[in-house]
Order: C-alpha cells, then structure tokens, then sequence
C-alpha cells in the first residue's frame, strides 16, 4: 500500500510539473493576503530582468497600481513592513535604480516568519526548479484562475467594500488613539533600523526616495503623522520626499484607500517616478 | 518546535537512526528523553526548567505514595496534586488574575501580567495529575507498578511527562495506558501501514486544510469583521469550525503515528466528532483525551450523575467551566465551557436516554446539523477575546446588505469539503460499495501526499500550542 500511494505520488506530481512547464502562464491564482505576498516576492527574485523602479511599504501603498506605472514592481504587501519588501530587495543580485520607500508606518518591524522562509537556500532552490513547488502554482489557486477569474485579471485585489458610516467612523476613532499617542521608543528604533536599510541600499548603487500615503484626512495632522514627516525629513535631509497631495482622498477603513482613490493616487505617484526617472 | 518543520525533521531522522541501533537499545528511554527535551528546548530553553521541575514533583510524590506508611499517602497524594495545580494556575491564570483585579499597567499587576506561559504546560500538569491519581487509588494495579528502584522511576515518569509526540498538545496521557508499554521496542515490530496512514492524514489536515483555512479566517479578528457581509462572516465561523478540527485532530494524528515510530501506542483523540448528533455525544468524539480526563478524574469524583438530577447539572456545569478554563486565560474560555455545561445539562433535561442510534435518520440529521451550528458558533468564543464576540455576531445581523466576498466563500468551501468528505467517508465505511473502494485507497493517499507537496498552506503553529 505504502509503495504503491509514493508512487501515485510521485506519477501526480512529474504530470503536474510537466503541465506547468508547458503551460507557463503568469495565473491569477492568489488564494489569500499572505500568499499573495509570496507570490509577488517569487515573481520579483525569480524575474530574468530587473526593473527599473520598486515600492517597498505596507498595505497602504500595496494599493498602488503597478501595472500602469511601466518599469515599476510594487513590493508593498498588505500585512508586511518597508523591511519585508527590503528583505525582498536584496535577494536579486542587482536591485533597481530607483527604490520608493512608504514612510507612513516606517518604524513597523520585519515579519520574520515571512522573510525567513526566502532564506532557505533548499527551499529556494526547489522553488525555482520545480515549478509545481511555487505558491503561484497551487492547484486551488489555478483552478480559482481558471472558474473565477478568466477575463478579470486583478480581479481580487482591490477592494471596493464602502462601510457603514458608524463602522467606518468607529475604525477611525480607533487609529487617532495611535495616531495621538506615538510610541516614540519604537519609532526610534525604528529610525535606526531604516537608516540602516537606506545605506544597505545606497551602498548598492541605487537612489532611494520616500513618499508618504494619503490616509483619512482627520488624521494626517495628528501627532503621528507630523512626527514621521518631521523625522523622515530632518534625518534624511538630501532624500527626497513625496508629500501627500492635497485633495481629500476617501478610505475603506481610515488608513486604506478605496479602489477609485487608489487609482487617482497612482496617477500622482506616477507622475513622481517619471521625473526621479528623469533626474 | 513545529511537527512540519525542517529543524523537526532532522531531529526525527537523527533520534530514529539511534533509537533502533541494537547496541544502544537498553538506553531508548532515555534516548526519547533526550530528544523530547531537546524538541521542548528549543522553543524556550529556559522553561525546560519547569518541566522538569514538574517531572520531579511527580517522581517524588508517586514514589512516596507507593513506598510510604498507609497514613502518609494521601498526604503525598494531595501535595502532589496541589504543586501541579498550583504551578499551572501561577503559570497559567497569573494575567487573568491580574486583568481581572490589579492595575497591570505597572507593580504586582503588571509583575502577574507579564508571567510567561509555558508551551504545553495544561497537557503535562494532567498527566503529571493522573499519574498521581492512578497510583493513589491503585484502581489500575494490575496494569500500573512504580518501580522499586528509584532511578528507575525517574526515567519512566520523565518519559512519560516528556515524550514529544504528546508534550505539546497531547493526547493527554493517562499513567495506567502507558506506563506498561514502556520497555525495548524493536524494529521490526514497527507497523509501518498504520504510521504511513496517521502521518499522510494528519500533515494533510494541518498543512493543506487548517493553514490554508488560517488565511481566510483571519478576516474574523477585530476591526476587519465590521467590514465584512453577514454572509461572509457566517462562512468563517464555520470555516473556523473545520479549521480548528482540522488544525488539531491533524496534530493528534501526527503524534499517534509519529509515537507508533517509536513503539508506542497513544488513544485516538478525535473520532469524527462532527458527525455527532447529541452534544453528548460530541464529547466522546472530540479531544476524547481531555473529555475522558475531566470525566474521570472531575465530574465522577464530583458525584457524577449519581447524587440526583439537580447535582448532576450543576457537575456537568462545573466540569465544563474548568475544562472551559483548562483551554486559556480568559473569561471568554469559560463561557465557552458554560456554553457547553449547558448545552449538556438542557440535553439531559430533555432526554435522560443520549443515546441517539435509535432515533430516525431525519432526526438525527437535525440534530446533528443543529449540534454542528451551535459548536460551530461557541468556537468563536476561541477566536475572538469576548469583548468582541458579541459584537461580531450583531455585525452578522447588521452587515446583511453589504455585498458578500465570492473569493473568500469559495474559497473555504473547497478547504472545507475534505473535512466533510473525511466524515462522510467514516460514516459509509460499512457500505458495500466503500469495501469494494477499499483496495485502491492508496490512490487516496497518494493524492493526499501531492496535496501536501504543492498545496500548503503558509506553515502556522498548532491552535491548540497555546493552550
């Protein structure tokens, strides 16, 4: 019995591998938040070219689209600080030019539990010669592609939920408690850490620039924000920083921006890389 | 230490090669200890301490209620018990404690707060307990004999305590079903069919259902259950539901097979638990290791069902609101106990007579769907601290309008239906058509292992490690 189950196993998994050898489609296969972290950072390391430009911060410019942005890869990933995408960064050999940093949460720490497993050197390996081992390869995940998703590529990404206002105004209030206390130990830290990260990346040829992303408009004033503003820009004096633009963007939640909003905000963003592309 | 880790894996490669070398085989216990000790370790090296401070505790006291004078040994008997139970309430309900009556934000409050929690420590304190237990009322004499040598003792109650299949999140072992198993094993006794089978289900129910599940019931926590339809959050409570089966009855199947390596043989934990049609019958299908512990050693020396009807409810409440309490440090456990205390006690009101098989297929079809609804909406009290569980089955009333996620629902429904499956499987077992199934079953678990190849899910700790 034993024998005969490894060998089913083994008949399902060399037929698997050769469907995805010949049919090697970038799938619409994210399952969940956390493996589509895994899948971007996959795609990123494993991708023959680097690109020109890559955004590394949290959800909040997860939102980003990427995909009209040319020569841009959004490493932003919901749930991860700047330094899991930093993580990321440093895994290629050459890392892009231009490296656009979200400072709104700079002072959040690395996932470790996430990172580390981009460390495994057997890991790694088998990830990149078996194609069945990949996250983005996952039956589920294909199948999803196949019934769910066909003709609406990036169909799971933004999310569009408008909430109730006293729900939404409940999520808020609770930001503000953080937003008016700031925990100044952790983001001193915090500072370090990203001092840290900048010369790793200067140090490897490319220029690092800092944006910061619109939240609800009540709490871009409250202590917290002005903190991270002051800070970033008085210990980074020769880097330049993108400020949030003045009209009022609305949120799904006080700090994440709705779908229409992302995509307004990504037509600024993008007018930035252009011209840090032309400097 | 994660049973699916590689770090796991290499100790399990390295202690098997040695456990079975024919030299070495007069020194297997100790080999286990060493290597369940490492296994403990190497998440918190300093809390070793304790266990081991609890393996002696265990070791001195059943030795002395077995070698000392008749009047002494109730007294070691009840010292034994109170040290477990005092370290486990000091190491385990010291923050309830202090949320509930100090101020924690600094003094003794935050000193009661800030008490680490031992990985483990409500399994081995139970077992530390029965073997206690056992040994003071000798019920089992025929079975369960404390060595005359001391030493000797030292290392069985160790292996006992430590043995690693079962030291983080059991099945919690009782002293009179494993002490005479303990003894030379040898290689070729190893049954290797059984190991292959607990093994392949039990990393599949964890690897491929519950951390896969893990990803869409996150959403449950507070804030982002306020954003979310009433339908979405219905489907994740019972996405929970078989998560949390599947996290832990995987757990119990890796530890039967991986002590079954070893050569020894620890109880089923689970039997299907959700096919249940009674909530009585529920508990001797769910973490049947736990139920029959608080049953015998809890509710029958509480008097049981013996001592009239109104005793018997307030026993069945009372075991269930410990056992409730055994599982973590907080409230929100304890209701879930009560929760089920009285789901027990109401059932017992009704029916004297639990036993469902005679009723009618429809009705126990009812009942079982109805048992499956209320479980599934008590393990929110699991998920959620209990400010918020409140709240989050008012946004299940509220939220009716807001469009639902299709991604997420299908996505726990295909997660789900092994679990279903699993079952359903179970229950046409007898079938004519399932024997006949039966000689290709290796397909199954040929499949099963590819699922675990190519379909994990991000590797989470067990649910149960944190009780």
């Amino acid at each position: 019995m034993i024998k005969k189950s490894l060998l089913t196993f083994a008949f399902l998994f060399v037929i698997y591998n050769i469907f995805l050898f010949f049919n090697k489609v970038a799938w619409h296969s994210t399952q969940s938040q956390f493996q589509g972290s895994v899948i971007k950072s996959d795609r990123y390391i494993d991708d023959p070219n680097t690109p020109q430009a890559v955004v590394v911060g949290t959800s909040l410019s997860s939102m980003i689209v990427d995909d009209s942005i040319p020569g841009l890869y959004n490493l932003s990933m919901p749930g991860m600080a700047l330094f899991d995408g930093c993580h990321i960064l440093f895994k290629r050999k050459t890392i892009p030019p231009a490296v656009f940093i979200e400072v709104n949460y700079f002072y959040k720490d690395e996932n470790k539990s996430f990172t580390s497993s981009f460390d495994s050197k057997i890991e790694s390996f088998s990830k990149a010669h078996l194609l069945a081992l990949r996250d983005e390869n996952q039956p589920v995940g294909i199948i999803r592609h196949f019934f769910w998703l066909r003709g609406h590529p990036g169909g799971n990404v933004v999310h569009n939920t408008i909430l109730p206002q006293q729900v939404l105004q409940e999520l808020v209030k609770n930001h503000k408690k953080d937003y008016i206390h700031p925990d100044d130990k952790l983001i001193s830290n915090g500072l370090l850490q990203l001092k840290a990260t900048v010369s790793q990346i200067q140090a490897r040829g490319s220029k690092v620039y800092f944006f910061e992303m619109p939240t609800d408009t009540s709490l871009e004033q409250l202590p917290l924000a002005v903190k991270v503003r002051q800070l970033i820009t008085t210990t980074f004096a020769d880097i330049p920083f993108l400020p949030i633009p003045k009209q009022v963007f609305s949120t799904i939640d006080g700090i994440h921006l709705n779908g229409n909003d992302a995509v307004e905000y990504t037509r600024y963003f993008k007018s930035y890389v252009q011209k840090a592309a032309l400097n | 230490m994660l049973f699916n880790s590689s770090i796991f894996l290499l100790l399990l490669v390295v202690t098997f090669s040695v456990y079975y070398i024919p030299l070495l085989a007069k020194y297997q216990v100790q080999i286990l200890i060493v290597s369940s000790l490492a296994f403990y370790a190497y998440g918190q090296p300093i809390l070793l301490i304790l266990l081991l401070v609890s393996a002696l505790i265990n070791t001195l006291t059943s030795y002395a209620v077995v070698n000392s004078k008749p009047s002494m040994l109730k007294f070691y008997a009840v010292l034994g018990v109170a040290a477990n139970l005092t370290i486990l309430c000091f190491f385990k309900y010291s923050p309830l404690f202090a949320k509930s009556f100090f101020d924690t934000t600094a003094g003794f409050g935050h000193f009661l707060l800030m008490i680490p929690l031992p990985i483990g420590i409500s399994f081995y304190t139970f077992e530390g307990v029965s073997l206690l237990i056992d040994v003071y009322s000798n019920k089992h004499h025929d079975v369960l004999t404390i060595d005359k040598s001391f030493k000797a003792h030292v290392y069985k109650t160790l292996f006992f305590i430590s043995f690693f299949p079962h030291l983080i999140a059991g099945p919690i072992l009782k002293a009179y079903e494993f002490y005479p198993q303990i003894g030379n094993k040898k290689f070729a006794d190893i049954d290797w069919s059984y190991v292959f089978k607990k093994l392949t289900i039990g990393y599949f129910l964890k690897m491929v259902i519950a951390d896969n599940l893990a990803n869409f019931t996150f959403w449950m926590a507070y804030p982002y259950f306020k954003s979310l339809s009433s339908v979405d959050l219905v489907t994740m409570v019972f996405g929970y539901s078989f998560q949390i089966f599947a996290d832990f009855a995987g757990y119990s199947l890796i530890a039967l097979g991986l002590a079954k390596l070893f050569g020894y043989n620890l109880n089923e934990n689970f039997n299907f638990p959700y096919i249940s049609s009674s909530f009585s019958e529920f508990w001797t299908r769910w973490h049947i290791s736990l139920s029959t512990f608080l049953k015998q050693y809890l509710y029958i020396p509480l008097g049981g069902n013996r001592k009239g009807k109104i005793r018997t409810y307030l026993n069945l409440l009372v075991t269930m609101i410990l056992g409730g309490l055994w599982h973590g440090a907080a409230w929100s456990y304890a209701i879930w106990g009560l929760f089920h205390g009285l789901a027990l006690a109401i059932e017992r009101f009704f029916s004297n007579d639990a036993r469902t098989a005679k009723h009618s297929l429809p009705r126990r079809l009812i009942m079982g769907v109805t048992v499956f609804v209320f479980v599934s909406a008590a393990w929110v009290l699991f998920k959620l601290p209990f400010e918020y569980v409140v709240d989050y089955f008012k946004s299940i009333v509220v939220n009716g309008k807001m469009p639902a996620n299709s991604n997420n629902i299908m996505l726990i429904a295909i997660y789900s239906i092994p679990v279903i499956l699993y079952h359903l499987v179970y229950l046409c077992r007898s079938a004519r058509y399932a024997v006949s199934f039966k000689k290709y079953e290796f397909a199954g678990y040929g499949l099963l292992l590819f699922l675990i190849a190519v379909n994990s899910g991000p590797s989470n700790s067990f649910i149960y490690f944190q009780f």
